[in-house]
Order: C-alpha cells, then sequence, then structure tokens
C-alpha cells in the first residue's frame, strides 16, 4: 500500500497556502496537511503532528527559513525539510547546510513541486537540475585552498601542498575572502561552513 | 608638428583667491548625468589652461577596472592622440615623483625618460609640468601640462597656483565620483524595491495560482473565481510596479511656492511680477514639482538672457494646474532645456503633467508646467 505523508506548508503568503491547498489535497498520497504563517506556529505544528515533510518558505517575513529548518527538525526530528523560494537559486550543499533533504523554485511546474515533496517525505532528495543551479562560488582551486585553510595550513604550507608559489596562496585567498565576504581566515572558515562548502 | 610659443599673458597671480574656484564652478556647472568622464575632465584641463600660462594639460589616471593608467581628458591636444598611451608610474617617473612628493615637478632635460616616449616625440615636449591630483591621502592621477613645446621656466607663483589647482581638481573628482556612486545606489535601491514588490506580490499570485491549475482534478467554481480574482491582481500588482515613480521623490521643500515667489518678487534685481489668478492654491502634492520648476525658470533665466522683466503667472480651474513663467531679453541661439528642467518634466510625467519651454514672441521665453488635477483611472 502507499505510503501516506503528512505535510506541512511554511509560507507567509495566503495564495500560495491555498494553490498547495488545491494541489496535494487531492494527491493520494497525502495524509495530512497542515500550513503556518510563522516559525512560531511551524515549530508547533511540527512537534504536534510529526509532518514527514515540511516546506518552508527561504524568505518567511522577518524569519530566516534556512534557520528555521534547524528548528523544526529540533522539534520533530524526523521531519525532512524542503526549502522553497521564488527569488535565486540554492546549491544542494547549501541547502543540505541549513538541514534541507530539498529545494524547490517556485518557477517550477505544479506537478514537479508535488514530486519534490512526495520524493522528500518519502527520505529521498530533490535538487535542481545542474542546468538550474547556481554557478559553483568558488573555483577548484579555491576550494582546495579553503580546505586547507580550514585545516589550519598556512600560506607557506598550502604553497608547498599545492605546489603553487606563495604569491599565487596569497592571490586566492584575497579572491575567497572577497567571495565569501570574510575578514580572515577564521571568518572565512566559519562563513564556508555555514554555507555548505566545507564538510 | 607645430611648436607654439607662449603668447604675453598676465602672469598668475601668487595667491589665487577664489578665481580659480569660479573658473571651475562656471566650467562644471552644467555638467549632468550625461556628461562623458572625457568631457568632464576635458573641462579641468580647459580650467588649468585657462587659470594657468599653460596651453596643453592632459589628466592622467588609473583605470582600476582595467588596471592601467590612461588619458581621461585633455585641453589643447586632440585626445585621440592621447588615448593610445599607456603610462604606468614606472615610465613616467615625472608622475612618480609628483605623486610620491606631492608636489609639481618641471622637467625641461631628458624629458624621454621622465615621459614614455610616445608622449615626448607626439607632443614635441621639450618642459612639461606635472601636477599631482591628490587629496585626503588619494592618489587620483596627474595633470600633465605644457606651453605647447618650448622650454620654459616656472615661477614660484604658478608653480603654487598648479599645486592648488591639481587639489582643487583631486577634490571636483572625488565629488563627481561621490555622486555617481549616491546615483548608483539610488538605482540598485530602486531595483532592489522593484524586486521586493514583484516577488512579494505578483510571483506570489502566480505561484499560487499555478499550483492550483496544476492539480488533476477540474477547479469547482470557488477555485476557478479564485484563480480568476488572483491573476487580476497579479496584473495590478505589475502595473503599479511598473508605474512606480522613477525619479527621484521631492525633498520636502520646508516653503511653498506661494513664498517663493513672494521672497523672489521682493528680492533686488529684475522685476518679477506675479499674476497669482483669483483663489488658485497648489495642489500639496503638486508643491515640490511646482517650486522645482519656478527655481529651475529663475536659474535659466539668469543664465541664459538679460530680462528686464519675468512674469510669473499661477491659475488652477477643474482640470489643471498651470504655472508659467515668461521672461524678455533671452539671448538668441538658447537652446533646449537644461537638466533641472528636464528632470522636472520627468517628474511632472509621473503625475500626467508636462513641462514644456521655448521662445515666444521674439526675444520673450517661456517654460510652463501643466498638470491634470485629477488623473484618469482606466
Amino acid at each position: 500500500m502507499e505510503e501516506r505523508l503528512r505535510v506541512l506548508v511554511v509560507d507567509d503568503h495566503d495564495v500560495v497556502h491555498w494553490g498547495f491547498r488545491v494541489l496535494l489535497g487531492e494527491q493520494p498520497w497525502v495524509e495530512r496537511f497542515f500550513q503556518a504563517r510563522t516559525g512560531a506556529e511551524a515549530i508547533a505544528l511540527a512537534r504536534a503532528h510529526k509532518p514527514h515533510v515540511a516546506l518552508v518558505d527561504l524568505f518567511l517575513a522577518g524569519e530566516s527559513g534556512a534557520e528555521l529548518s534547524a528548528a523544526i527538525r529540533e522539534a520533530s526530528p524526523a521531519t525532512r525539510v524542503v526549502l522553497i523560494s521564488g527569488a535565486g537559486r540554492m546549491s544542494p550543499a547549501a541547502a543540505r547546510a541549513a538541514g534541507a533533504s530539498g529545494f524547490v523554485s517556485k518557477d517550477w511546474e505544479a506537478a514537479r513541486v508535488a514530486a519534490a515533496v512526495r520524493r522528500v517525505g518519502l527520505g529521498m532528495t530533490a535538487f535542481p537540475t545542474k542546468a538550474e543551479q547556481p554557478a559553483p562560488l568558488l573555483t577548484e582551486r579555491e576550494r582546495e585552498v579553503l580546505d586547507l585553510i580550514a585545516r589550519g595550513s598556512t600560506n607557506r604550507e598550502i604553497a608547498e601542498r599545492l605546489y603553487l608559489s606563495p604569491h599565487t596562496v596569497k592571490e586566492h585567498t584575497s579572491v575567497l575572502y572577497r567571495k565569501l565576504r570574510a575578514r580572515n581566515r577564521a571568518e572565512a572558515v566559519r562563513r564556508a561552513q555555514r554555507i555548505g562548502l566545507l564538510g | 608638428m607645430s611648436v607654439e610659443q607662449p603668447t604675453a599673458s598676465p602672469p598668475p597671480s601668487l595667491f589665487a583667491g577664489v578665481e580659480p574656484l569660479e573658473v571651475f564652478v562656471e566650467l562644471l556647472a552644467d555638467i549632468d548625468m550625461h556628461t562623458s568622464p572625457t568631457e568632464f575632465y576635458d573641462r579641468i584641463c580647459e580650467a588649468i589652461c585657462r587659470l594657468t600660462t599653460m596651453r596643453r594639460a592632459a589628466v592622467f589616471m588609473a583605470d582600476a577596472a582595467r588596471r592601467r593608467v590612461r588619458a581621461i581628458g585633455s585641453h589643447g591636444i586632440p585626445f585621440e592622440q592621447l588615448s593610445g598611451i599607456r603610462p604606468t608610474l614606472v615610465n613616467t617617473p615625472i608622475a612618480q615623483r609628483a605623486l610620491l612628493e606631492d608636489k609639481v615637478v618641471v622637467v625641461s632635460e631628458g624629458i624621454e625618460e621622465a615621459v614614455p616616449l610616445e608622449y615626448a616625440q607626439l607632443l614635441g615636449v621639450t618642459t612639461l609640468v606635472c601636477t599631482p591630483m591628490s587629496a585626503g591621502g588619494y592618489a587620483y592621477g596627474v595633470i600633465c601640462a605644457d606651453r605647447g613645446g618650448g622650454r620654459f621656466e616656472l615661477s614660484d607663483g604658478e608653480r603654487h597656483l598648479l599645486w592648488t589647482l591639481g587639489k582643487t581638481a583631486a577634490l571636483v573628482a572625488a565629488a563627481r565620483n561621490v555622486t555617481r556612486q549616491q546615483e548608483r545606489m539610488r538605482r540598485l535601491g530602486e531595483r532592489l524595491d522593484l524586486a521586493r514588490e514583484i516577488h512579494e506580490s505578483v510571483l506570489q499570485r502566480l505561484f499560487g495560482v499555478s499550483l492550483a491549475l496544476g492539480a488533476e482534478q477540474p477547479l469547482d467554481r470557488a477555485e476557478r473565481e479564485r484563480c480568476r480574482v488572483e491573476m487580476q491582481e497579479a496584473l495590478s500588482d505589475l502595473r503599479r510596479a511598473l508605474e512606480r515613480p522613477l525619479a527621484p521623490l521631492a525633498a520636502e521643500t520646508g516653503t511653498t511656492l506661494a513664498a517663493e515667489l513672494e521672497r523672489v518678487r521682493k528680492s533686488p534685481g529684475v522685476v518679477v511680477a506675479v499674476d497669482w489668478h483669483g483663489e488658485s492654491s497648489v495642489p500639496a502634492d503638486l508643491e515640490p514639482l511646482a517650486q522645482s520648476v519656478l527655481a529651475e525658470a529663475l536659474r535659466n533665466i539668469a543664465k541664459h538672457a538679460h530680462p528686464t522683466r519675468v512674469e510669473v503667472a499661477v491659475s488652477r480651474d477643474q482640470q489643471d494646474f498651470t504655472l508659467e513663467v515668461r521672461n524678455d531679453g533671452a539671448r538668441p541661439g538658447t537652446g533646449e532645456a537644461g537638466m533641472g528642467l528636464r528632470l522636472a518634466a520627468f517628474e511632472a510625467l509621473q503625475q500626467g503633467g508636462a513641462v514644456e519651454s521655448g521662445p515666444v514672441d521674439g526675444d520673450r521665453w517661456r517654460v510652463r508646467l501643466v498638470v491634470p488635477l485629477q488623473q484618469d483611472v482606466d
């Protein structure tokens, strides 16, 4: 028998709730459908009903969808989160860093959105195709330099390890800082961890 | 190339006073957002030549984006001749010294070693004066100037004047950069506001409707009606977003058109006659626009005419508010409206109105603002 899922939608737009209600209300795999407009409502519903999957708007009014994902999973550890957004794209790594198992863009077709919700509810992941994902923030070489910075290597050690001149390593670190909007190595590592660039 | 010898001209004053500032203000007064960087720095070079005995001047600045130094304006030298020269601080020791020591450097011997060879050969320079354009610890570039090719000595007075002009030019360049930065920020802010508005209204409505229409079961009557309403609202939201005023919002002026007219009328100088038709009042939302049209019209009169009389008429009927400024003594060849009036016209357009300006009755000039009091709503 088909597994039926409890679905929580967290979004501050009434019309989005209505659309999901119409779409998911007819799906045989949806057991129950819950709606929350704020983080507090979402956490309360998650704690009470232990939804299989929660769709969380990335830009809730005044709240961070990414932080709310973590709070929902704390309230209901079995709940898997799909982040949903109408602006911008999110890489799988960044979504995973926020504790999400999927990312849905609001310009996707309804059937694809429903399929993504179901996949995540059943324990799989759902992310945009490679072509739909944002270009990688860092180049392969910058990633290597960042990994070594995170392990505490000095510029000289990084240069020796990657067969680069110290000057080239310094240039890579400058670019890294600029791209990550970090002022120093510690901040660069922290930011990289937060957006899923480091394990 | 021909070498122009310096003509007899009065020696520049050691204490330049406010004259350099006046010349800069005069030359830069009608700079607007459409003025190219070359035109802007051409005028700085022109100011240098007008205020000193220099006949030719060129501004060289660092182009951060392209990581190179290039000529960015000139006077007395065709700009095209300079645009191919790529000096660096290494091959231009005269500039390096001027910037490091923050002083005017004059080279009369071995000019080929002081500047790139092509610069010396191209212009046939013998004596070259290099003035730093730096202020507040920031080096903007250098001004290279000469008297047309010949050898000359520079007096202490002129050296000091050039150094002062370099500082003034740096100040002007800094002000221009700040203004451009502010304009960029304003545009970015507008773009962000527009994106936010569309994201929060149109996009959410379209997404919700698209989810509902994606359902396999036919929609019932209420759901179809909701789709219709949401789509209609999305269209209205989109239209509102597109119709948002793009001109900078008029700041609170702290005065009124009536008070401004009274002040102008009582001011010494040209006779200003005010004809305020009946009980006409200025709608509060049109006050800033009316005041800016009046100010721009008077500014243009002061700049482009020799008037004996200025007539201002204010009227209002059931349809329109009208402000008209007429003057005599318009100089022949007075061209199209200046940037101020063009901006005011743009602002008027946002309110469904118009600003016209042009010659009437021979030497008379008219500026007229007409704004409908109730815009048509369809």
